[in-house]
């Protein structure tokens, strides 16, 4: 073994010596013991390597990102749809009233990062969703008037309208409706309620500004007493989810 | 009638938070040095996870799953970045460093941050071996497998890259004294 060979074998010797007692680089290293012109290259690449080696150490992930990782392992999927149930509800005025009562300012800044469309994955759009969920902050920007009014109003709003609803969930007739951006996109929202106070809200997104979008199968998550269920259709990705709602339930409405 | 279901996928809750806590720092700087942003690097590493969690009847052991989660989220990174053809950012905020207020504490951390955009200048194959490679969890082998290329190849990048490494340092600072690999002699011309 020359020096040139001893080299580019020692190219690969980590830094903290976690490959001495392996036999590859046991000539390599009893060369450059050997040899002052090796030993002082090795030494200096040693260096080197030990600064590059803190420096990378010192990129440190966003704080929270343990905490999506772990959430995100919530996900699951369906192995086989089960055969709808319907359920019709009745929808007293007072609730509906109760519903657009939840009413607080949703900041599109809040999940508007550039100027440009940017795809993004499901997953982001799901976690997107979900959260603004949890939050609370959704108001709706029309309330009443049937699904046929809440469609054309999203429509004077740029936003996807003309998407599918799931028969069991449409026979609880939306209760209102609202647009917003993420990511530079338009997303639907239109409220439906299945029984007293308990909503649940459907958000559509068009499959341009989703990155690998979900099948028709749909997938589950859960995060803090949030449930839902994401899935593809006819160019158009949705999600539906609500507070307390769990996978059975939604399964009935899809 | 709603058929019965579960999680498809028995991951085992505190395997799965071993091995999140054991690797997911290190697959966030892999993910930055190739990606070069926060946000992708945070995705790469979610989606790397994401698709963990479905193979968990597959990988049980920690360490078995290390080299796994490496060459998933290289792979992942291939599929998303390089066939889309989409463009990267060079964000000047890609690196978040940790705070420190001494003097001393400031200037490492300054330099630091030029060897990293240093790291990060590179092209993406030189970035990548040499990200992998000063991590210090992965032996040559290891990195091989991650790579999906014969050691040999591991070695004669490696020592490529650490050539560009050292070139692009000394354009930084001139001042500073690098002993070359050995300009004299024809490089290695494999992999």
């Amino acid at each position: 073994m020359d020096n040139q060979e001893a080299k580019l074998v020692l190219s690969a010797y980590r830094p903290g010596g976690e490959d001495a007692t392996d036999p590859v680089f046991a000539e390599a290293l009893e060369q450059a013991r050997r040899d002052p012109e090796l030993a002082d290259w090795f030494a200096a690449q040693r260096r080197l390597d030990a600064s590059m080696s803190k420096a990378l150490q010192s990129c440190v992930p966003p704080a929270d990102l343990r905490d999506r990782i772990v959430f995100n392992q919530n996900v699951v999927r369906i192995s086989q749809p089960p055969a709808p149930e319907r359920r019709v509800w009745s929808q007293p005025r007072f609730l509906f009233a109760l519903a657009a009562s939840i009413v607080l300012l949703l900041s599109i800044g809040l999940f508007y990062k550039s100027a440009e469309p940017a795809l993004m994955t499901s997953r982001h759009f799901v976690e997107n969703v979900v959260e603004l969920n949890q939050s609370g902050q959704i108001s709706l920007g029309r309330m009443g008037g049937g699904i046929g009014e809440l469609r054309s109003w999203l429509a004077e709003q740029g936003s996807p309208s003309d998407f599918e609803i799931p028969p069991d969930l449409e026979a609880h007739g939306g209760i209102g409706c609202q647009t917003f951006t993420i990511n530079g996109h338009q997303v639907s929202l239109v409220c439906f309620m299945l029984e007293k106070d308990r909503l649940v809200h459907f958000f559509v997104i068009d499959n341009e500004g989703i990155e690998h979008p979900p099948g028709l199968e749909p997938r589950f998550i859960r995060r803090n007493g949030h449930t839902a269920a994401t899935w593809s259709a006819g160019g158009r990705t949705y999600v539906l989810t609500g507070k307390d709602i769990d996978e059975e339930t939604l399964l009935r409405l899809i | 009638m709603t058929t019965p279901h579960t999680p498809i996928e028995h991951m085992d809750e505190e395997f799965f938070q071993v091995v999140v806590d054991r690797f997911y720092t290190d697959l966030y700087r892999f993910g930055m040095s190739l990606a070069r942003n926060q946000d992708d690097a945070c995705d790469l590493v979610q989606q790397t996870y994401a698709i963990f969690a479905e193979k968990a009847g597959q990988i049980r052991e920690p360490s078995k799953a290390k080299q796994w989660l490496f060459t998933t989220l290289y792979r992942e990174f291939t599929a998303l970045y390089r066939r889309s053809k989409r463009s990267v950012s060079m964000d000047s905020d890609v690196y978040t460093l940790p705070e420190q207020s001494a003097d001393s504490n400031a200037a490492r951390q300054t330099e630091q941050q030029e060897m990293l955009e240093v790291l990060r200048s590179l092209e993406e194959s030189h970035r990548t071996i040499l990200t992998l490679f000063y991590l210090n969890q992965h032996s040559y082998k290891e990195i091989a497998g991650i790579l999906e290329v014969p050691i040999g190849t591991v070695m004669s990048r490696l020592s490529r890259a650490k050539e560009a490494l050292r070139g692009s340092m000394e354009k930084l600072n001139p001042g500073i004294k690098i002993i070359p690999f050995d300009s004299d002699k024809k490089k290695p011309n494999h992999g």
